[in-house]
Formats: structure tokens, C-alpha cells, sequence
């Protein structure tokens, strides 16, 4: 790669790796997790940068990369969890619990399937379109809508069970932010 | 507030979580260089391996066959035509196409479009299949198996679907259980296999591959079954480096495990009170992924004991010193939480992991840094310095470069704190203030497998 385009690179990862780390965290849940997948794609846009940059913008490379490499090795976590027991597929939060109502839906998102959390990602936190979400998936429209939908509903679904309605419910009432 | 705003405010209170990258640019030139270099003296590529750490590798001992599949973006993804011992055997194909495509009953009904063969063959493990079908619009791909000769509709899954990269398909691998690989890539593509990471008398962790033979772009491979959780896998195409991956695997139940051995005789001259599940995680964290049998290494117990500090964790860490068959020692350091998701659950993780030449005398003070994850579902971690000195130690100095962050008395030695934020050395000293030792602090950055096949 010539000198120009090693410096373009190096500028656009200066400028950009903290906020597309930060979209890696949200893909995979976990920091180290996302330094490893955003290096995977950081190196693949270096091995494609002099193309690249002809036609389409860096950033939307590099989260289409994260994206689609997530999901293949979203199993080999840095940490794996050991269970002998039927582990609750939901997780019952004590009444009196305190936990912030965010850390339970991020441990919701968790469980979502990795590309219908991908599309929640993108389309609620980096404010893509359903047709630029599509884009970055690899799939209609049409998909990115049917799955942002269900992922949602299973959000709703999921941090309504009756047993932690008492606590969860009243940190969603309009004007009762989480303590 | 809508679901869909607390979803805003969630992402946006992680996000700020997120620790700053860490000199992403040297390091992607670095692996960028390394794969480069491969490429000269006749290796392959690349990208994916840059995933592993040996932590991570730990993670290929998870119990369930894993495949693969690597590819660059690119056009829309395209099937292949059938291949295998069964591809001209149209009735057999049409079955398979006509297979209905698993569905968790959670996620309801799937649409189906585009159903394609890709593989379908007799092996030694039985008769295997390759399906690809667009899922509710997506590519996702499927390892299908059953006994030799049965028929299409007895062929079971032999894990989950995953989904096909939106790029063409570099290539398709699975491993079995028993030692079977198949990789599905393209005709001319070389196609290369190491079966372990071996760890020289120099302490230097090195893998070599073999070139395997293929047939219409299809290598089938027999591998020793006790390494199938330890295969690398290397493809190339007109030689470019820039096709490559790896795969996880899984240990066959025959495989001897330091689980179903009795180590209590080795703990008596261990210090601290380790905890015999915790010491068997840590060998066996090193162990697996080098395919050795208990029988094969030699270990002292370095230290064992909670990791908990003022009653806030369940856990647990130990230290061992793993003497491996080249002489090569390893010192490894693991925890293990219990969690609060069910009675039995719990969270295991690797802190420490450096090899040292045949001969070198170790360390005699131990530092490691323990990240331990309380909930499976959050990135939470607390952080803990465990620190096994001299018994003639007294207290110990942490440090952040030159900087004193705080000085800790020994118990018999021992100690473990919270951990002081910047802290990289330690150094201890005995009661008239000599030090003893300074070393430090050791974690997961001195393992990682990086993308030459070495661990430094």
C-alpha cells in the first residue's frame, strides 16, 4: 500500500476507531470481544482501503465487516460460562432489586439472536435507515423492518413478566427515570 | 418511556462504558505485516485468527461441533453446485432440498426461499451434507449428518445455522467429534491443516500445517480425534493470503480430561487452600488447546484460594506451574465465580498464561489481575490483584510505572485486593524492607495467540 494511502488510513482509525468501537461493543456485549472484532475489521478495511475509498464510506466498510464477522465467532468469548443446571431463560429480578432498568434490558439484548440485535444497533444507535441497515446486513429492507420489530416486541415481551412487573413497570412510567 | 427509548439510553450509557481503543493503528499494521510475511515463505492468511486468544481458543472447548466461515464482503453470495461422493445422485439431493429447515420454536416460523445443496457424501463419520437456504431473507448455512447410507430425511443437524457471509464464500469447514474435517473451497485452492499448537523446549508455542489433498475443491480430512479441538485451518486461492480462518472443534467423550482425574495428592504442598475444580479449569485451560493429555504434563500448584474481598464475590482463583512434554513450563492463572443466575451456574476465565523456556527458573512472585464476570449477562467484571509472593514477603508495593498506588501486608505471602486502577508491577518486600522481588503484573496480554501461530 503507497504512503498516501497508509496515511489516509491511519487518519481515518484515528478519527473513527473510538466510535466504531463503541458500535462493536454494542454488537458483541463485551469490551474485549469488541477490541478483537474491531481489529478483524479494521484489518480488512486496511487490506481493501485503495478501493475502498473509491466507493463507499470507510465507516459503513467497517460496520458491514464487524457485522457479518460478529456472527461467526460470536461464540468464542474471552470468558465462557459454565452451567450445570437449566439456567432460567429469564432472569427473575428480586422486587427489591435496585439493578437500573437499562442493565436489564441489556441483559435482554443479550439474548437476542446476534443479527436482530445487529439491526437494533444500527438502526437505534447509529440511526441508519432500514434501506442503509439492509445494506449493511446484506438483506432486503424488508428483513431489517420484520426484525427490528420482533426484536423489539421480544424487548417489550421480556422485561414485562409478571413476576418483575412490580419493579420493572414502575421505572418505565413516563417520569420515573432509573435510579 | 417507549421501549424503543430506553433502547436509545441503553446503547448510549454502554457505549460511554466502552474503554478507549488501544493503539488500533500499530496494531493492525503489525498483523497486516505478519500475515504479509506468511505470505513469502509459502503460508496463507489471516484475519480471523487475529480473534484468538488463548482465552478465546478455551472458548473452541465449548461441547458442540463448531463450523466455519470466513469471506471477505463482497457480491451477493452465490451456491456452488452439489459436490461430495453424493452429488450425482439427483433423488438424494432432491431430498435434501426438500428438507425442512430448523426453526427454535421461539422464533417462529421461518420463510424458506433458495434451498441448495452444497455437499453431500459419505465419510468415515458418517454421510454428511452442506445446505444453504435464504432464512426470513438471509443466507445461513447448515451441517446436516447421519449414519453412512441413510437417507436423506434420517440426516440431523450437526449444530446450529449459521449465517453465510454476504460476501462469495471462501470456504466452508466442519469438524467432527471424531476427528473428521471437511472443508468445502474451490478447485485449485490450497488447502492446509495444523492439528496442534505445539510449545518448544525454547517456550515458544508454534504450529505446523500440512498441505491436504482435495478433490473438485473438496478436502476431507482424518485427523486424530483427540486434536479435533485444536485444528487450524488455512485456505488459499491463486495464493492470496487473504483467505483464511480457522476452527473451533469439539473433544470427543473418550478424550481423557483432567476433570476425571484425582489430583488431591498434588495440592498437599500447594499453598493457599486451592480449590480442586478451580486447579483442574487451569490445566485443563492449557492443556485442551494444545491437545495434551493430563498424563503428558507434570504440575505443581502454585497457589489456590478465594478471590473475594469483603465478602462482595463467590470466587475463586488458583495458579499453577505446568511443566509441558518439550520442558517448557507454563504458568497459568484462571478464576472461577459462582453466579446469581442459577444455583449451580458459574463463570470461569483465564488471567494469566506465559511460557518460559525448559531450565529458566520461575518467578518467585506472581502477580495476575482477575476480571472476574459476576453476571453472564453483562459485561461487568470486578477486578481483583492476586498476588503470590515469597513466604518470607511481608508486604508489597503496587505500582503504576513509578508511581506508589498503595502497599499491601502479606498473609503467609499472599494476598488479593481490588484492583488498583493503572496498576502494571509489583514489587514485594520482606519485614526489614528489602525487596525480594519485583515483577509485573501478568494478564491476558501476555497470551495471545497472535496471527504468526506463536505465543508470546
Amino acid at each position: 500500500m503507497t504512503r498516501s494511502y497508509d496515511d489516509e488510513f491511519a487518519r481515518f482509525v484515528a478519527a473513527r476507531s473510538r466510535a466504531l468501537l463503541r458500535t462493536a461493543h454494542l454488537l458483541t456485549g463485551d469490551p474485549g470481544a469488541a477490541e478483537d472484532l474491531l481489529q478483524i475489521a479494521l484489518l480488512k478495511t486496511y487490506r481493501h482501503w485503495p478501493r475502498l475509498t473509491n466507493r463507499e464510506a470507510p465507516d459503513a466498510f467497517v460496520r458491514r465487516v464487524m457485522v457479518t464477522s460478529q456472527a461467526s465467532w460470536w461464540r468464542r468469548r474471552r470468558v465462557r460460562e459454565d452451567s450445570a443446571a437449566v439456567v432460567p431463560e429469564r432472569g427473575v429480578a428480586d422486587a427489591t432489586d435496585a439493578a437500573d432498568i437499562r442493565d436489564e434490558l441489556w441483559r435482554v439484548l443479550a439474548r437476542l439472536p446476534v443479527r436482530m440485535r445487529a439491526v437494533l444497533v444500527l438502526r437505534y444507535w447509529e440511526d441508519l435507515s432500514e434501506a442503509e441497515t439492509a445494506r449493511v446486513l446484506g438483506c432486503s429492507a424488508g428483513t431489517v423492518k420484520s426484525q427490528a420489530s420482533r426484536g423489539l416486541a421480544r424487548l417489550r415481551t421480556e422485561l414485562t413478566p409478571s413476576e418483575v412487573a412490580p419493579t420493572i413497570l414502575s421505572r418505565l412510567a413516563p417520569g420515573k427515570e432509573p435510579t | 418511556m417507549s421501549v424503543e427509548q430506553q433502547l436509545r439510553d441503553t446503547f448510549e450509557r454502554y457505549a460511554e462504558k466502552t474503554p478507549a481503543p488501544v493503539d488500533a493503528h500499530a496494531t493492525v499494521l503489525r498483523r497486516h505485516r505478519r500475515s504479509q510475511r506468511r505470505r513469502l515463505v509459502g503460508g496463507i492468511a489471516v484475519a480471523a485468527v487475529l480473534a484468538l486468544a488463548i482465552p478465546v481458543t478455551l472458548q473452541g472447548l465449548d461441547r458442540s461441533p463448531a463450523g466455519i466461515e470466513i469471506a471477505e464482503p463482497g457480491p451477493e453470495f452465490v451456491p456452488s453446485r452439489p459436490r461430495g461422493s453424493l452429488s450425482t445422485d439427483a433423488k438424494f439431493l432432491a431430498d435434501l432440498v426438500a428438507k425442512s429447515w430448523p426453526r427454535a420454536p421461539e422464533d417462529g416460523p421461518a420463510a424458506v426461499t433458495d434451498q441448495h445443496v452444497l455437499f453431500a457424501g459419505d465419510v468415515s463419520a458418517g454421510r454428511w451434507a452442506r445446505l444453504v437456504a435464504r432464512v426470513d431473507g438471509v443466507w445461513m448455512g447448515l451441517w446436516l449428518a447421519g449414519p453412512t447410507g441413510a437417507d436423506a430425511a434420517v440426516l440431523t443437524p450437526m449444530g446450529e445455522a449459521d449465517p453465510v457471509q454476504p460476501g462469495w464464500q471462501a470456504f466452508v469447514g466442519y469438524i467432527h467429534p471424531r476427528g473428521v474435517l471437511v472443508v468445502l473451497a474451490s478447485e485449485g485452492d490450497v488447502v492446509e491443516v495444523s492439528e496442534r499448537t505445539e510449545v518448544g523446549a525454547d517456550g515458544v508455542a508454534r504450529r505446523t500445517y500440512r498441505q491436504v489433498e482435495t478433490a473438485d475443491g473438496v478436502a476431507v480430512v482424518e485427523l486424530d480425534a483427540r486434536t479435533s479441538s485444536s485444528v487450524d485451518l488455512r485456505v488459499s486461492r491463486d495464493g492470496d493470503p487473504a483467505i483464511g480462518g480457522t476452527t473451533g472443534g469439539s473433544r470427543t467423550g473418550g478424550v481423557e480430561s483432567w476433570f476425571d482425574r484425582d489430583i488431591s495428592t498434588a495440592l498437599i504442598d500447594s499453598r493457599g487452600t486451592p480449590n480442586r475444580l478451580q486447579v483442574k479449569s487451569a490445566l485443563e485451560s492449557l492443556t485442551a488447546p494444545l491437545a495434551l493429555a493430563p498424563s503428558e504434563v507434570s504440575f505443581t500448584a502454585v497457589w489456590g484460594g478465594s478471590a473475594d474481598v469483603q465478602g462482595e464475590i463467590d470466587a475463586d482463583a488458583a495458579v499453577v506451574d505446568v511443566q509441558l512434554p518439550s520442558g517448557a513450563h507454563a504458568l497459568v492463572g484462571n478464576w472461577g465465580a459462582r453466579t446469581g443466575s442459577s444455583e449451580f451456574s458459574s463463570m470461569s476465565g483465564t488471567s494469566l498464561l506465559h511460557l518460559y523456556p525448559a531450565g529458566t527458573v520461575l518467578p518467585t512472585l506472581i502477580a495476575m489481575r482477575c476480571d472476574i464476570q459476576i453476571d453472564p449477562q453483562s459485561a461487568e467484571t470486578r477486578g481483583r490483584l492476586v498476588v503470590v509472593a515469597p513466604l518470607s514477603a511481608t508486604s508489597i508495593r503496587v505500582l503504576a510505572g513509578e508511581d506508589l498506588l498503595d502497599v499491601v501486608p502479606l498473609t503467609d505471602g499472599i494476598t488479593t485486593i481490588a484492583f488498583p486502577g493503572g496498576a502494571d508491577r509489583v514489587v514485594a518486600l520482606d519485614a526489614d524492607g528489602v525487596v525480594l522481588a519485583d515483577e509485573p503484573i501478568g494478564g491476558v496480554t501476555d497470551i495471545r495467540l497472535i496471527d504468526d501461530g506463536s505465543i508470546r
